[in-house]
Order: C-alpha cells, then sequence, then structure tokens
C-alpha cells in the first residue's frame, strides 16, 4: 500500500479552513487507501503553533486527533538522524530538512503538503511532492476546489 | 506506555459480531478489536471537539497568515531541538 508523508500544514490548514482538502485527505485514512506518516517534528510544530494561537486544551485535542489516526505511522528521531546529511544541499530552508530525511526514512511515496517554497526546492526532484487536492486526485476521491489545492 | 485492564460488559450478540470479524481475519483477537474500536472512538470525539471550536471561533486568519506562523513554528522547533 502506499504511504504519504503529511506535513504539518495539513493539519494546521484542517483546523483553520471550515472545509479543506486536507480535512478531506486526513478523512480519506479511513477509507484505508493509504498508510499515512508523520514525523516526531509533526507533533511539536503542531503543539507550538496551536499553543501559541489557540489554547494548550485545543492544542492537546489536535494531538490526540492525529496520534489516534488509523495506521499513523511515527517516524522518530533517530530514523530521521539516520539519514544524516544526504539531501542538505537539496533544501534551501535548513528546518525543512527533518521532514525530508522523514519522508525519506519512512520510504514515502508522496509527500503531501501546501508549503509552495519546498516543492520548489532543488530537492522536487527526488521528492514526490503532492498539494492535498492532487493527492485526493491520485486516490481517486473527489476534491474541492481551493485556492493552491488547500 | 503503561496500560490498565477494563472489564466490559457486552451483549451477546456484538460478542458474536467480534468473533466473527476476527474469523475472517479483519482482526486478529477480540483485544485487538476492541483496542482499535476505543481508538477510532478518541479520534472521531477529538475530531467533533475540534470541529466545535471551529463554529465557535470569532476570529480567522487567511491562509498566507496561516503559512507564516506554520513556518514560525517550524523555525522555532528546528532550533530547539537541532541547534
Amino acid at each position: 500500500m502506499i504511504k504519504a508523508y503529511l506535513d504539518t500544514n495539513i493539519f494546521l490548514i484542517f483546523l483553520e479552513e471550515e472545509i479543506s482538502n486536507s480535512e478531506l485527505v486526513i478523512e480519506a485514512v479511513n477509507e484505508g487507501l493509504f498508510i499515512p506518516v508523520v514525523s516526531f517534528h509533526t507533533f511539536k510544530e503542531v503543539m507550538h503553533n496551536l499553543k501559541s494561537r489557540y489554547s494548550k486544551d485545543t492544542a492537546s485535542w489536535m494531538r490526540t486527533l492525529i496520534w489516534t489516526i488509523q495506521g499513523l505511522y511515527i517516524v522518530s528521531k533517530d530514523e530521521i538522524d539516520a539519514v544524516g546529511d544526504t539531501y542538505h544541499e537539496l533544501v534551501d530552508d535548513e528546518d525543512d530538512l527533518p521532514h525530508v530525511n522523514a519522508y525519506f526514512a519512512s520510504n514515502s511515496n508522496y509527500f503531501v503538503t501546501t508549503n509552495r517554497r519546498l516543492t520548489q526546492m532543488k530537492i522536487k526532484k527526488k521528492v514526490n511532492f503532492m498539494s492535498p487536492k492532487n493527492f485526493l486526485t491520485e486516490l481517486g476521491l473527489e476534491v474541492l476546489d481551493k485556492k493552491d489545492g488547500i | 506506555m503503561p496500560s490498565k485492564v477494563s472489564h466490559v460488559r457486552l451483549p451477546e450478540a456484538e460478542y458474536k459480531f467480534i468473533d466473527e470479524v476476527i474469523e475472517n481475519g479483519y482482526f486478529t483477537s477480540r483485544t485487538d478489536f476492541i483496542k482499535s474500536a476505543v481508538r477510532l472512538q478518541i479520534h472521531e470525539t477529538s475530531k467533533r471537539i475540534l470541529a466545535d471550536l471551529k463554529k465557535k471561533r470569532k476570529k480567522k486568519i487567511s491562509y498566507a497568515e496561516l503559512l507564516k506562523l506554520a513556518k514560525k513554528s517550524r523555525k522555532s522547533v528546528y532550533k530547539e531541538i537541532w541547534s
């Protein structure tokens, strides 16, 4: 079965938008169409972001929602460390690197993100980046017509 | 993760259903089925709570602003873990 690395922005958009393709991606997991992958970084970024804008409780509910996604695979720090500096030269923003490394460490087939800057970096030749909308299309599911495929 | 034991009383018909789906290979045991059901319920309840929050909140930020804040969190977490 295909594996899809879900970037942090997928979960942030899910909460921010009334309805979004990001939300449909999370829903699609329940249909067993792909194995969802995140990393320990995803949890830390979601908590950092939501605690600063909402409350500790909201951040915790989101963490619980992610943690209980059916069949979720979580890439650990050790797995990210093991990839080393292999892709460093191809990623302009070093803070994006742990996510790129998590994608490779988990042998994911897709990297689902709305981070357009990341998808334009040299790494795009090696990573199969997809917007939530394009990923849903790839799965043969209906999509919403939203700006940037979010 | 530490765990606790719970005794749950279920109607016979539900046990029968659980045993049938185990026989058909969907789950490996009653424990596997019940653990999966609890996890799914936690997931759905979290989703409902967050959906309620979406309805109640007054101020919404733009997508562009959200991306900026997401990047800020990314930088901060990166610095905390890898620097």
